[in-house]
């Protein structure tokens, strides 16, 4: 059981300084440009990392630099909704097509990617582009399949924490709560002062990790593993974990109609300062508004009775982006290693951490202090224990339609039994 | 200048009758096959090796575009007798038919024939009726998220009129999911094919109208009596393209709005194979159960056609 006391122990070393300096072990600095007279090497990236999204200026201002540092390599972008992406490199696959690298989350289909040819695996390139000892081992984890092939350099990395709105607690007379009861107390004095208790997306597939956090609040690891990754629902913890959500969900601890909310609603709803709690990952740290920056605590979700866990539970992991090496990539080698090279060196890195709140996937990163996001910082003082995020346990062929159970429960009336016999139905359903 | 022999014209083969008609009937053959063979190369390019290998892919086992595929011959058509997922998409497809054909086509013919008296406004009663149909699916998704919304339009319409405890979370409620995806195509439909039935309805006389209200005949008299055995055949058409779009388009509306749940409330079959191929990524499943609609939309259009050209012959 991993204890995350502090984030930090994994992102950031250099964090307590105001103003780290980039130590030996470091990757080389950005190379001076030397002038070139043979034809520019045109690098295409498909990523997802937008104007609207917190990271894309410092990705395009690395962009930038680097085409700046080497002239003779082009970086041609494309942006594209991150659950698009799989597909459409699959089929750009197909025609041998596909962009040289792709910025994408290490869920679904990306799995095979190894396997069938789509993206190379990386052990080999760690070593030989001077990177071994330079990743955290939890990110290189995250990217590793089970016969050891690291299947993409991992990039971004992200704590999914309960936000708590304390000045609606505050309106309510009540601390945050540790416990599930405290929390169906928090819920009864919160809609008494005329506010809304827990906000999350019913409706889609976000949805599904609030309820496998509150089921696995009940639940040791091992159990966790059993229930999410091979379908055995019946065990006494994993049926105890439904029975508390549908207790909580009995006791009006949801806002009214969450079984009809989805993610961007839910976000606007908790942002508007109107609910106690919400569920959302480091990457909306950089969408919070200023005004209600002040009132959010971050957190774990509240523990009920008997549970095996120590401290409120969260997720964090480091799927939430790599850069995958594509067999066109790899056939232009030489630039790749340079676009790797020059993105991985800390200071680089340390622009996502600094202007996004990215969770960094290297050990060694120089940040200041006095420049991180406010929540960002806050994530790393969190007391709470790390349960498994679904991703990493759910079978490919179940994760897709996972969220049509998650969304069931989360509609009053559904049974605890009815959501195990469906639970069990999915898994068996996709044997 | 003209010599003689420039004069005299050359020998030519007298060709018998039956020659001369075989050799012209093997010209247009030929011409015939020239003219046709563009379109049939394009059939057989597009149209058939497509179909084909739906029935080919369906014979695999294939668990994703990345990975290799396995021949396992008709194991995913025996997977359907134990797939309890295919049994709630062919119930609620049957659901979706069962109201989404009577619910609109009948309507539609109504709205057509209307249209067709061409009282004053009608051309923009036309325009107005077919505009569902000018709206992308994404647009038309959009709309219908903002009207069931647990704080949308008809929700709040319903608090209006002080029938608040009728409030629903429509899209996401077991017993409202489907009939809320259901009313969407019948709100586009009638629009649509009342707007067919429209350019249909005008092919008959007026004449005929005219005899009628002569006799005493009203308009209900008129569009049963006499519009309705007229366009038969043509009604018949209008349900199977219905019929076809609930069988397999209609789950563009799923796919938008509710991913076939809660639970399995809006699963029906056009959305299991979209999510058999694309999101479970079981390819050959997927194409199983293609084939099985494949099937089923000939069987049910042949049924239909007959039942058709049985009551107008009658």
């Amino acid at each position: 059981m991993l204890v995350l006391l502090v984030v930090a122990s994994m992102v950031l070393s250099a964090c307590a300084s105001a103003k780290a300096t980039p130590t030996a072990t470091n990757p080389p600095p950005t190379p001076v440009p030397t002038p070139t007279t043979a034809q520019p090497v045109t690098l295409t990236i498909w990523h997802n990392w937008g104007p609207d999204d917190a990271k894309g200026a410092p990705l395009q201002s690395i962009f930038k630099d680097f085409m700046a540092a080497n002239p003779g390599i082009i970086i041609k972008d494309e942006v594209y909704v991150d659950a698009d992406i799989p597909l459409k490199v699959e089929t750009a696959s197909a025609a041998k097509q596909e962009p040289d690298l792709v910025f994408v989350q290490r869920v679904g289909s990306p799995l095979n990617w190894t396997e069938g040819g789509i993206a190379l695996p990386v052990n080999d390139l760690i070593k030989q582009w001077g990177f071994e000892g330079k990743f955290t081992d939890v990110a290189l984890e995250n990217f590793t399949l089970a016969d050891g092939k690291i299947q993409a350099f991992p990039l971004e990395g992200y704590t999914w924490p309960i936000w708590y709105n304390t000045k609606v607690l505050k309106a309510a007379g009540v601390e945050i709560p540790m416990t599930t009861d405290q929390l169906i107390d928090a819920a009864t004095k919160v809609r008494a002062a005329g506010y809304q208790p827990v906000i999350a997306s019913g409706a889609d597939g976000m949805g599904q990790y609030l309820f496998t956090l509150i089921v696995q609040s009940a639940m040791s690891d091992e159990d966790a593993a059993k229930a999410l990754g091979d379908g055995d629902w019946t065990i006494p913890s994993a049926v105890k974990g439904v029975q508390l959500f549908t207790q909580l969900r009995d006791a009006k601890v949801f806002v009214d109609g969450i079984e009809g909310i989805d993610f961007a609603s839910g976000n606007t709803r908790f942002f508007e300062g109107k609910t106690m709690m919400s569920h959302f990952g480091a990457w909306s740290f950089g969408e919070a508004p200023k005004e209600l920056l002040p009132d959010i605590q971050l957190g774990g979700f509240p523990l009920p009775a008997g549970s095996p866990h120590k401290f409120p539970v969260i997720y964090s992991a480091f799927t939430a982006k790599g850069i995958w090496i594509t067999p066109n990539g790899a056939a232009k080698m030489e630039a790749v290693k340079k676009f790797i090279q020059f993105i991985y060196q800390p200071q680089m890195i340390a622009r996502f951490v600094e202007q996004a709140g990215m969770t960094p996937p290297l050990k060694d990163v120089p940040v200041d202090a006095t420049k991180l996001n406010p929540l960002f910082s806050q994530s790393l003082t969190m007391q709470v224990e790390v349960a498994k995020t679904p991703d990493f346990f759910l079978p490919p062929k179940v994760q897709p339609n996972f969220a049509t159970v998650s969304q069931e429960a989360f509609t009053p009336g559904t049974t605890a039994e009815k959501i195990l016999a469906d639970l069990t139905a999915l898994y068996e359903a996709n044997k | 200048m003209t010599t003689l022999g420039n004069a005299i014209p050359r020998e030519r083969k007298i060709l018998s009758n039956a020659d001369y008609h075989r050799r012209l009937a093997r010209k247009r053959r030929v011409t015939f096959l020239l003219l046709v063979l563009p379109a049939l190369v394009w059939f057989l390019a597009f149209m058939l090796w497509p179909l084909l290998n739906m029935f080919f892919i369906s014979t695999k086992q294939w668990d994703g575009l990345a990975l290799p595929q396995k021949f396992i011959f008709l194991d995913n058509f025996a997977r359907f007798l134990n797939d309890k997922n295919l049994g709630v998409a062919i119930r609620n497809t049957g659901i979706h038919l069962l109201v989404g054909i009577p619910g609109v086509v009948p309507f539609a013919f109504m709205l057509g024939f209307f249209l067709s008296l061409r009282k004053p406004g009608y051309r923009l009663l036309r325009t107005i009726f077919f505009s569902p149909s000018m709206i992308s699916v994404a647009a038309l998704a959009m709309i219908f998220l903002g009207l069931y919304r647990p704080d949308g339009m008809l929700n709040s319409f319903l608090n209006t009129i002080g029938l608040s405890s009728l409030n629903r979370v429509w899209l996401a409620n077991k017993s409202t999911a489907l009939g809320a995806i259901i009313a969407i195509d019948i709100w586009s439909g009638i629009g649509f094919y009342g707007v067919l039935f429209f350019a249909a309805l005008s092919s008959i006389s007026e004449e005929l109208y005219e005899a009628a209200q002569l006799d005493g005949a009203g308009y209900w008299t008129m569009m049963w009596k006499i519009a309705f055995p007229l366009m038969l055949d043509f009604f018949g058409v209008i349900i199977i393209l219905q019929f076809l779009y609930i069988l397999s388009g209609a789950a563009q509306n799923v796919i938008l709005l509710t991913g076939g749940g809660p639970g399995t409330a809006t699963l029906t079959l056009g959305y299991y194979l979209y999510n058999q191929a694309f999101l479970t990524q079981r390819l050959g499943y997927s194409q199983a159960i293609a084939v099985l609609i494949f099937f089923v939309g000939i069987a049910v259009i042949l049924l239909i056609r007959r039942i058709t050209s049985r009551l107008s012959n009658w």
